[in-house]
């Protein structure tokens, strides 16, 4: 008995000194590892790609000394990294830049109070519609939502030219879509909601049912399974086409509609975070992201972005603002569209 | 009687400051999002269960992920029960590599082999026809090694003069079914918890074979609808299902343990023989499940100097992997290893009450528990530790302690508390007593702790990414970043690189324990 009391004694001893180790790892902030305000620096959360926005960052860090400290959102898990975190952190932030490479959740994100306004002076040549009235985002460099098809398995005579394509007898079970409750494809379908009006898009969505349309887990995965050739097309975004033709692949891309409504484009978005940590290198990485030059780098990349303003240099034979007949979008409206494209989404496609 | 029962469990649970310490790392963080779901804008509600739970979709989806882990978890018994026996009682040709090599699925994580194996399938166009029994054979093959792990060491730790005593009197299949089955079942009975637990929740290999299943509707619910109130009343039901599962394994179960402290042969049998038929088909699941997934990736991951250009691209990841994957395994070790020593003082119904609440986070997604971290640690006094990959150590710790205190707690139990306390006869000494005689006897228990959460731990994504510190990245992070890339060959070398790691120090551990 008295040893077991020792030992519980011992136990709680140990618990003691291990909890008190703990806590002074959380209450000396110095002594442990942290060293975040020694030299200037700016956290931007970033959805764009890893391998197109590391040096655009790089960039910045050289031309003004101040260092840049990123987290890259993965595509795999659906943009739920950086967004949740962005909710999650909204009491203690500790991002100053938020970079996008859509435009839906930078919008949910400023009614949901996690943005802050801030108007740049490199955003006054960004045509108003790519920007929001209360500035609290500006959008830039788009990529669009195109058809790409496999190049030996569709003569150039048969190309698709329209989403309403994905609806021809002669294409069934021949074309994929990728998930439209994530990325750029619910955007994608926001926007139709917006544009067409909920019948329309219901119609759309079980016309993907009905002519068994591959519904994949993403737009890259579109693009490999065409480029594969098991499947002859599908809708993707811009810079997975440019990307897989620069690896060789076997694909073409067509711009959707050109002849109808138009092809809808989808900008990066920049914001400021309310109560960064450090706006004031915030506010410089937003002038540095928002100006030609790094839209220009963007459409030199092998992402191939499409500036928005004229006059943005652009390497021959990739697509140009003034190349494209855009899809006109009332963004603010899309993003009033969204919960109910969602639910449409999951009660047809994804049963 | 029974409130001062309870009162003294609870007693036993609030005194130490270890069990708090377990609390604060892995249950306050997804009670801190449960108690979310109660609210609506600011006021108590149960909105988010009457709106999810009212649509007969989320039951269709509960229903084909219960389909899922179930169907799963019955074929992985055969595979696993089928192999170990043959393993344990047949000779053949490299018969210890053999034995290795089948636990080689579970050194590579799951979403790891659905990329291989997608890309073996969908040549065939089974993806599409057959999703959910594609995404079952995938599991199947993931998981099976667990049951072989726990049929192997249960087949090898018997007592096999109690077989060879019914052999005299009975068939082969009545010994089998009336005395080795028996003393199979405590270790079987964890396995195949496990392998449902771990199907059920699995995301990766559904998510790649795109099937809709519960995980990926819970993400959705993050994802695309950012409600995370919704989404933890979607994992609710699943709580209340590991809970169910838990506790009645462990009732099965009683006193009886899955874990062996001595893992050697008591006894040659008798009827142990040698068999090429057995060689054969052991060699060839391995190459079936082992060999064609790795040959998959790397012939993927071609030309050969794309596995040094993966290092070189991935060196920092993967330091940062290893860092976080040791540390935390190391620190789950200790901590599993002190909880479940003290566990051992406590009643019976203490001891229940701490195991329920140790294993409570593997109940919980982990979109679930890296949103919770975010909420509890994410404050002006925690910023030294939120902002270092500490936090990614306090991820793994949150998600993967319940195994290595599982484990330590079965292997503690088996030590005789008599000898304990001849020990501290002898010398009182408690630091004594720990070196010399509980931690030598549960030596290899914590080795395989230690690993367990180590694989673990180097694998973790689904929380990792939402608390990562900015300019940091882990090597699962990287693979996923460069798969929309869609850098085939590179994603392939760094899935191995990463398989490769697993495979390393599994296999030093491993020759530690044979020792």
């Amino acid at each position: 008995m008295i040893i077991m009391k020792k030992n519980t004694r011992s136990y709680r001893r140990r618990g003691i000194i291990l909890v008190a180790l703990a806590l002074s790892l959380l209450l000396f902030p110095q002594v442990g590892f942290s060293s975040l305000k020694k030299s200037p620096q700016v956290v931007i959360y970033t959805a764009m790609d890893q391998i197109f926005s590391k040096p655009i960052l790089e960039d910045f860090e050289r031309l003004h000394g101040i260092q840049v400290k990123a987290v890259y959102d993965v595509e795999a898990v659906k943009t739920t990294g950086i967004v949740n975190r962005l909710i999650a952190e909204k009491n203690y932030p500790q991002c100053d830049v938020f970079w996008n490479n859509e435009i839906m959740r930078t919008i949910m994100l400023k009614r949901k109070g996690v943005l802050a306004p801030y108007r740049s002076p490199s955003a006054q040549d960004i045509a108003l519609d790519f920007k929001d009235k209360q500035g609290y985002w500006a959008g830039f460099a788009a990529r669009a939502r195109v058809l790409v098809i496999n190049t030996d398995r569709v003569r150039k005579k048969m190309y698709p030219s329209s989403l309403q394509d994905l609806f021809s007898p002669a294409w069934r079970g021949q074309t994929a879509f990728a998930n439209p409750l994530f990325g750029t494809t619910s955007t994608h379908i926001a926007a139709m909601v917006a544009t067409q009006g909920v019948d329309a898009s219901q119609a759309f969505l079980q016309g993907l049912v009905n002519n068994q349309t591959r519904i994949v887990d993403g737009n890259s995965v579109v693009r490999d399974m065409v480029a594969r050739g098991d499947l002859a097309w599908g809708v993707t975004d811009t810079d997975d086409v440019h990307v897989g033709q620069l690896q060789g692949k076997p694909i073409a891309m067509v711009l959707p509609d050109q002849h109808g409504q138009g092809t809808l484009l989808i900008p990066n978005t920049v914001a400021l975070i309310k109560n960064s940590p450090n706006p004031q290198e915030a506010r410089l990485f937003i002038d540095y992201l928002l100006s030609r030059e790094v839209e220009a780098r963007l459409a030199a990349s092998e992402s191939a972005q499409i500036p928005l303003r004229t006059g943005v240099p652009v390497p021959e034979g990739q697509l140009s603002f003034a190349d494209v007949k855009a899809l006109p979008v009332d963004f603010e409206a899309m993003a009033d569209s969204l919960e109910k494209a969602n639910g449409m989404i999951e009660s047809i496609l994804l049963r | 009687m029974i409130l001062r029962t309870i009162s003294r469990s609870c007693h036993q649970v609030q005194a130490s400051p270890l069990v708090l310490l377990a609390l604060l790392i892995g249950v306050v963080p997804p009670f801190i999002m449960v108690s979310q779901s109660f609210y609506l804008e600011g006021n108590f509600s149960l909105h988010h269960y009457i709106q999810l739970f009212s649509e007969q979709r989320t039951w269709a989806l509960l229903g084909r992920s219960l389909a899922l882990a179930l169907g799963t978890t019955v074929f992985s018994l055969p595979v696993g029960l089928i192999l170990a026996v043959c393993c344990v009682s047949q000779h053949f040709p490299g018969k210890k590599l053999a034995t290795a090599l089948i636990l080689v699925p579970l050194f590579i994580p799951s979403h790891i082999q659905a990329m291989a194996w997608t890309a073996l399938l969908c040549s065939q166009g089974l993806l599409s026809q057959a999703p959910l029994s594609v995404s079952m054979f995938i599991l199947i093959l993931a998981y099976s090694p667990l049951v072989f792990l726990a049929a192997h060491a249960g087949l090898s730790a018997r007592d096999r003069g109690m077989e060879e005593a019914g052999a005299l009197l009975a068939c082969p299949w009545q010994v089998w079914k009336k005395i080795t089955l028996p003393l199979l079942g405590p270790h079987l009975c964890f396995a195949l918890s496990l392998v449902f637990l771990l199907s059920f929740f699995n995301y990766g290999v559904p998510a790649t074979v795109g099937l809709s299943s519960f995980p990926v509707e819970i993400l959705a619910r993050f994802s695309a609808y950012y409600d995370e109130g919704g989404a933890v009343a979607l994992a609710m039901p699943i709580v209340a299902l590991v809970l169910v599962l838990l506790v009645s394994q462990k009732q099965y179960r009683g006193k009886k343990s899955f874990f062996t402290l001595s893992g050697q042969m008591k006894k040659k049998s008798l009827s142990e023989r040698k068999s090429l038929l057995t060689g054969l088909l052991i060699w060839g699941s391995i190459a079936f499940t082992v060999a064609l997934p790795l040959g998959t990736l790397f012939y993927q991951s071609l030309p050969l100097h794309t596995l040094s250009l993966a290092l070189q691209h991935a060196s920092k990841e993967l330091g940062t992997s290893f860092l976080v994957a040791v540390l935390s395994a190391s620190v789950a070790v200790i901590l599993a290893f002190l909880l479940a020593s003290s566990s051992q003082n406590f009643s019976q119904r203490g001891r229940d009450l701490l195991q329920t609440m140790m294993l409570l986070p593997l109940a919980f997604p982990a979109t679930v528990m890296g949103v919770g971290l975010i909420h509890l640690w994410n404050r002006p006094w925690t910023q030294a530790l939120y902002s270092s990959i500490f936090i990614l150590v306090v991820v793994c710790l949150a998600r993967f302690l319940p195994f290595a205190f599982l484990i330590l707690e079965a292997s503690l139990a088996q030590v005789s508390p008599s000898m304990l306390e001849a020990a501290s006869l002898c010398n009182p000494s408690r630091i004594n007593k720990l070196l010399r005689i509980e931690l030598l006897l549960n030596k290899k228990a914590l080795l395989v702790s230690w690993l367990v959460v180590f694989i673990f731990a180097m694998g973790e994504l689904g929380a990792t990414l939402l608390v990562i510190p900015p300019g940091r990245e882990t090597l699962s992070l990287k693979i996923y970043s460069l798969m929309h890339y869609g850098n085939g060959p590179l994603v392939a070398a760094l899935a191995l690189v990463l398989s490769g790691v697993n495979l390393l120090v599994s296999f030093i551990l491993l020759s530690l324990v044979q020792r």
